[in-house]
């Protein structure tokens, strides 16, 4: 059995190449991801989407007092939804990383639960522009 | 030894010590400031050992094997997020592995590895929710650079007095 383990280095030049692909890959990413949020925080959109399509849009600003829904099918997620802030209560998916997440309260972030096929993001309002192009 | 059984027990072997590793990384909390439900990754050690000093059949055998711990532990979809990481990172990392002209480092190997592995799985959660899944893009790469890095120190650590050990390798 030959061994290919020998002869090769910890860092070689060439792992610059692959470590400057991961950090073009990041740097991108991160301006794609994060350059839409300049919508205005005061009138927040909760989006519920379920197998990529959208189940539910919620103004936060019209909630009066707290409620609660339920979504997924198999795996159920309790949110619940409240003037300022959304959060996941009850999951039934086993490692609850959607619930470790916690409260979620200005535009751009979400809460995504893959078990469930669930995805919960916050939008501002100034996303007038979507449907424009739709 | 006969050649079958011994390569039967190596495999084995590097599974049950992948096996455990997993089950390590479940017990972990989730980092606060990483994406929920992320994992370092260390069981990709074994992977990658695997690739070095078995072959590509032993390494894809041992990330079925971890798949379907994922399957046991957190569901289907856990299991199909973990062999698609595991399949396109093994696939990768062979690739890296015996390319001879521009011949990389561990580093090299570890950090693509992890880095398809985690964009994998990701596209594998794309498939089953929507767009907003992208948004965690950037974390998992960063992530790549820091998990494929102690993968690969790890591993450039094992290798040399285990293949000492003549368990693995051409001195038996």
């Amino acid at each position: 059995m030959k061994n290919k383990y020998e002869k090769r280095k910890l860092f070689s030049w060439y792992d610059s190449f692959i470590i400057l692909f991961v950090i073009v890959i990041v740097t991108l990413t991160v301006f794609l991801v994060f350059s839409n949020n300049d919508s205005d925080s005061s009138d927040i959109t909760a989006v519920v989407r379920k197998n990529g399509d959208v189940v539910d849009t919620i103004s936060l600003n019209s909630i009066k007092d707290n409620m609660t829904k339920v979504y997924g099918d198999e795996i159920k997620l309790e949110i619940l939804f409240s003037n300022s802030s959304v959060k996941v209560i009850k999951a039934d998916c086993p490692d609850k990383s959607c619930m470790h997440k916690g409260e979620i309260r200005t535009a751009g972030q979400n809460i995504i639960c893959v078990p469930a096929r669930v995805t919960i993001s916050l939008e501002g309002n100034e996303k007038n522009y979507d449907s424009v192009v739709s | 030894m006969n050649s079958t059984t011994k390569k039967l027990t190596q495999v084995s072997l590097i599974a049950a010590v992948a096996l455990v590793l997993s089950a390590i990384e479940m017990m972990l909390p989730d980092l606060p400031f990483m994406v929920p439900g992320m994992k370092l990754g260390l069981s990709n050690i074994t992977i990658m050992f695997a690739l070095f000093v078995l072959d590509l059949p032993s390494a894809f055998f041992i990330v079925f094997v971890k798949s379907m711990l994922a399957l046991f532990m957190r569901g289907t979809t856990s299991f199909l997020m973990s062999l698609a990481g595991g399949i396109i990172s093994t696939l990768i990392m062979y690739l890296l592995i015996n390319i001879k002209k521009p011949k990389f480092g561990y580093i090299g190997i570890g950090v693509e590895g992890a880095f398809f592995h985690n964009f994998a799985q990701l596209m594998v959660a794309f498939l089953f929710t929507d767009k907003t899944i992208f948004f965690y893009l950037p974390f998992i790469s960063a992530a790549s650079l820091v998990s494929g890095s102690i993968t690969a120190l790890v591993l450039s650590l094992l290798l040399p007095p285990l293949m000492r050990l003549s368990l693995f390798g051409e001195y038996s």
